[in-house]
């Protein structure tokens, strides 16, 4: 009874349009007054307890800190230097809007910051040179998503947390390989569009002194992604210090090169708290649901469905695999990512599977699903400041998708993507 | 009603900001302490861990506000607009609803907390604890007075970065 | 009536805790027929210890093992079991938790939260880890950087012995000791082994500083609405379960050299002349911010029962 109002109430005020936090929140209240046996105050000791964690504190400095990059105009810097180096290439603008998004992503923990920021700018450069505004986005979209894949990520922050099998720094060396691959893979999906399409790059070529000088003034936000993995690598400090390194470091930058005020800080700080609530209320409300949902053994009776259907360890990651895509169309990445790592990890144990494996594919998994839809937050975003409708953002996303899929089955097929860089930096069990 | 609406959100800001950038402060003052002292503060983890709690809950407002609780209007989107809006007021009663529970049961558990101690600081628990009603409460001022926009969709937009222009 | 028991190790047959669980819900399920279903929730998936206690004063959870850090957030007193090299062994540290000391504490424990303990058992004899020096007596702790619990009584122990402390909280340990954001860490044997913490340490010295314990707590109110047989039925099954946790922690303790030299720790013996520089050092220090905390009383009567304990 109280399992079936919890999760059709889910799914009914989704699909109603109520704002995804409220779903799980107005759910599990629901559940928990109808069936009378729990105590209510459960709700506000969950809400509490799902972000009271120090690790969390990760994600509101790699939010402080990528919101800090761009007001103090390193993100326009670094956007320059990824023109001045591929623009001249056939797709030129498609292939800056790969590379920028890689750059940004050593920045940025989240997809949704890239899609807003860098992503929407190169969206509308793209569109002003001549190609097709749902190509434009769609691309955007899709490089939008290696942010999280790329370290810092608040997606793998938030994972080692569901899982303790795995550390924050063994998540961000291991994402480094697939990251790269996803550029790799998106730049060749852009190619082949352009090719197909007559999109051109820019007329000119960069010369060599327009180059070194756009990555000279790139440069101190290049630094960022080597500060924060090699503090944390050396032992210099943990991931939620490394988030905090970051933000005084871009605090440091911005008062040096005087583009930084009182009057602008205080925006980013305002701007920075506004996201942050935005994404941890998720996290709070998705662990009063995720409680419920544990209390209830569902999850428990799953894994034993799908531990039940076979003995083989590739056919159990391509379940698992299948079933986290399923997932990701329908929820939000977030939520989906709180509710499924316990659900699935201790399966993925169980058929030896090594847990860094798991954490990428199933992160790999729920960021492709931030541009599928219905449910697909980058492609909002996308949608909202392009002014494009969904249907056509959809079509036009379709060749970037396989793109990433195709990475997806190799991380799924090759352990050693995942695994050897953290293996080779001593983070592996 | 605008002046007080104009106050609300300013004090709100200004609450949300100042919570984050004090976590920065203690956090990174642990680090240098650390490196240049050999000591951290002991109560500095777990402050700050309460600010971020009190930032999150307290920033749910402005969120609503400035449309950054995603929701997925693709199907209500298909139905005709009669119907759409009033799906919309039904969100927000609901929504008004579920805050109001949580500002309820969250007041009762600030008083299930009070005579327990944080583990670091010693101080009683009912005080973080504080940040569930006190979010909720504010939540529910923001939608009462937004509710109109909300339901139209129109939301307080952010100034978007500064065009840049990388051909010249 | 259904009975859920959350605990916070691995579910797998090697965790004390998981056996223990196991053994108490085929044991309950047999002893009452079904009467009461146990189920097992194991690896934190009920939350961390201090919302499991919140869980059981809420009554969403009926019984709980959880470690003492968190109870004696709720209940001031427990920290007295942080007093440091207090017992001589285990079976002094059994009989005196078991006696009539462990009685009365826990009674004022029920009396003022609620929550009613079963039973401890062994959460492992702590010993100091660390990656820099072999540390055989205090003056070899000075300069270190230790982690410690996130509760001020460990910050005095370390601190007392010329070491400073860092707090981080245990999800953070593994990835603090990795990276070396702190030198050691304090722990018992189970809990290095489980967490692999032995992984990035060289030295572990045996001075065995505090005994720490898991209490098995259950709702008051959901054992005082079970019928005779099922309270005795419960009561019963702990005693098998504490036999099993017990049991298994201590071997692992009494075998510490060989299973952490074996994970390829360099094992420094403490003798017991070292290890009362250690006690000079700690216990006057640890004891007085005990006292301040929760008063003279229950330290006495602990060192009231240890004395009897030696007297016999
Ligand atoms: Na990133
Ligand atoms: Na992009």
């Amino acid at each position: 009874m109280m399992a079936k109002t919890l999760i059709i109430l889910f799914f009914a005020t989704l699909v109603l349009g109520m704002p995804v936090v409220f779903t799980m929140g107005v759910a599990s209240t629901v559940a928990i007054l109808v069936d009378g046996a729990l105590n209510p105050l459960l709700i506000p000791q969950r809400l509490f307890g799902g972000i009271n964690s120090f690790p969390l504190m990760a994600v509101p400095f790699f939010i402080l800190a990528s919101e800090l990059m761009t007001a103090c105009g390193l993100t326009a810097a670094l956007l320059r230097f990824a023109n001045d180096l591929v623009g001249h290439i056939r797709g030129g603008l498609g292939h800056v809007n790969v590379l920028v998004s890689m750059l940004f992503a050593g920045i940025s923990g989240s997809a949704l910051a890239d899609a807003a920021g860098p992503s929407a700018i190169v969206m509308r450069m793209m569109r002003n040179a001549g190609y097709e505004p749902n190509y434009a986005g769609a691309l955007s979209a899709a490089t939008a998503t290696i942010g999280p894949i790329i370290p810092p990520s608040i997606l793998m922050v938030i994972y080692a947390i569901s899982d303790n099998r795995v550390t924050v720094a063994g998540l961000f060396m291991a994402g480094i390989v697939p990251g790269l691959l996803m550029g790799l893979a998106l730049a060749a999906a852009n190619h082949y569009v352009s090719v197909k399409k007559g999109y051109r790059g820019r007329e000119k070529r960069a010369s060599g002194s327009e180059v070194t000088r756009s990555a000279l003034a790139a440069g101190p936000a290049m630094l960022m992604p080597l500060i924060i993995l090699g503090g944390i690598l050396g032992g210099v400090f943990t991931p939620t210090e490394a988030g905090a390194v970051a933000t005084a470091y871009a605090l440091l930058l911005g008062l040096a090169m005087r583009t930084l005020n009182g009057s602008k800080l205080y925006t980013v700080l305002v701007r920075a708290s506004v996201t942050t609530s935005s994404v941890l209320l998720i996290v709070a409300m998705a662990s009063v649901f995720g409680w419920l949902l544990t209390y209830l053994q569902i999850p428990q009776s799953l894994a034993a469905l799908i531990s039940g259907a076979t003995t083989d360890r590739l056919t159990v990651l391509f379940l698992l695999a299948g079933f986290a895509l399923v997932c990701g169309l329908f929820i939000d990445t977030l939520p989906a990512l709180i509710i499924l790592t316990p659900v699935l990890g201790p399966i993925a144990l169980q058929f030896g599977i090594d847990p860094l494996q798991f954490a990428m594919m199933l992160v790999l998994n729920l960021t492709i699903g931030m541009i599928t839809p219905p449910v697909g937050p980058v492609l909002f975003v996308i949608a909202t400041v392009g002014r494009l409708k969904i249907e056509g953002l959809s079509r036009a996303v379709l060749p970037l998708l396989a793109a990433e899929i195709l990475v997806l089955l190799l991380v799924i097929l090759v352990p050693d993507i995942s695994t050897a860089l953290p293996r080779f930096f001593g983070f592996s069990n | 009603m605008a002046q007080f609406e104009r106050v609300l959100i300013a004090v709100n800001r200004f609450l949300v900001a100042s919570s984050l950038a004090i976590v920065f402060l203690i956090v990174i003052a642990n680090v240098i302490g650390r490196y240049l002292f050999g000591s951290s503060l002991a109560w500095g983890e777990e402050v700050a861990r309460f600010l971020m709690i009190f930032g999150v809950f307290a920033g749910a407002g402005l969120a609503l506000r400035s449309g950054r609780l995603v929701e997925i209007d693709l199907f209500v989107a298909l139905l005709p607009k009669a119907v759409r809006l009033t799906i919309r007021w039904c969100a927000v009663v609901v929504m008004a609803a579920f805050m109001g529970l949580v500002l309820w049961f969250g007041i009762q558990f600030v008083e299930f907390g009070w005579n327990k101690e944080t583990m670091a600081t010693g101080i009683s628990r009912g005080i973080p604890y504080l940040a569930i009603p006190f979010g909720s409460f504010l939540f529910l001022c923001h939608l009462v007075l937004t509710c109109r926009k909300f339901v139209a969709g129109d939301f307080e937009t952010d100034t978007h970065l500064d065009e840049v222009d990388v051909q010249s | 009536k259904e009975l859920k028991y959350a605990h916070f190790q691995a579910a797998d047959m090697s965790s004390p805790k998981h056996a223990a669980a196991l053994a108490f819900e085929t044991c309950v399920e047999g002893k009452t027929s079904g009467s009461i279903d146990v189920q097992v929730f194991p690896a934190s998936q009920l939350g961390d210890g201090g919302q499991v206690i919140e869980g059981l004063q809420l009554g969403a959870i009926q019984m709980g093992v959880v470690h003492d850090g968190p109870i004696s957030a709720v209940y001031k007193p427990f920290a007295v079991f942080a007093m440091p090299y207090l017992f001589d062994d285990q079976a002094m540290a059994w009989s005196i938790v078991d006696g009539a000391f462990g009685e009365e504490l826990f009674d004022d424990m029920r009396s003022q939260t609620g929550i009613r303990v079963l039973g401890l058992a062994d959460n492992g004899v702590r010993n100091f880890t660390n990656s820099k020096v072999p540390v055989a007596e205090p003056d070899d702790m000075k300069g270190l950087k230790m982690r410690v619990m996130t509760a001020p009584v460990w910050t005095k122990l370390v601190e007392s012995l010329g070491a400073s402390a860092t707090p981080v909280p245990w999800p953070e340990l593994p990835g603090a000791l990795q990276q070396g954001v702190v030198d050691g860490q304090e722990n018992g044997v189970t809990n290095i082994v489980n967490a692999s913490l032995y992984q990035h340490q060289k030295y572990v010295s045996l001075d065995g500083h505090v005994f720490s314990w898991h209490a098995y707590m259950i709702n008051d109110a959901f054992y005082e609405g079970l019928t005779d047989a099922e309270r005795q039925a419960v009561n019963e099954c702990v005693e098998i379960s504490k036999v099993i946790h017990r049991g298994m922690t201590a071997a692992q303790d009494a075998n510490a050299a060989t299973i952490l030299g074996e994970k390829g720790l360099e094992v420094v013996p403490v003798s017991p002349e070292q290890k009362a520089k250690f006690r000079e050092l700690a216990q006057p220090a640890v004891r007085e911010y005990i006292v301040g905390e929760i008063g003279e009383d229950w330290p006495n009567k602990l060192d009231a029962a240890v004395a009897d304990y030696r007297g016999q």
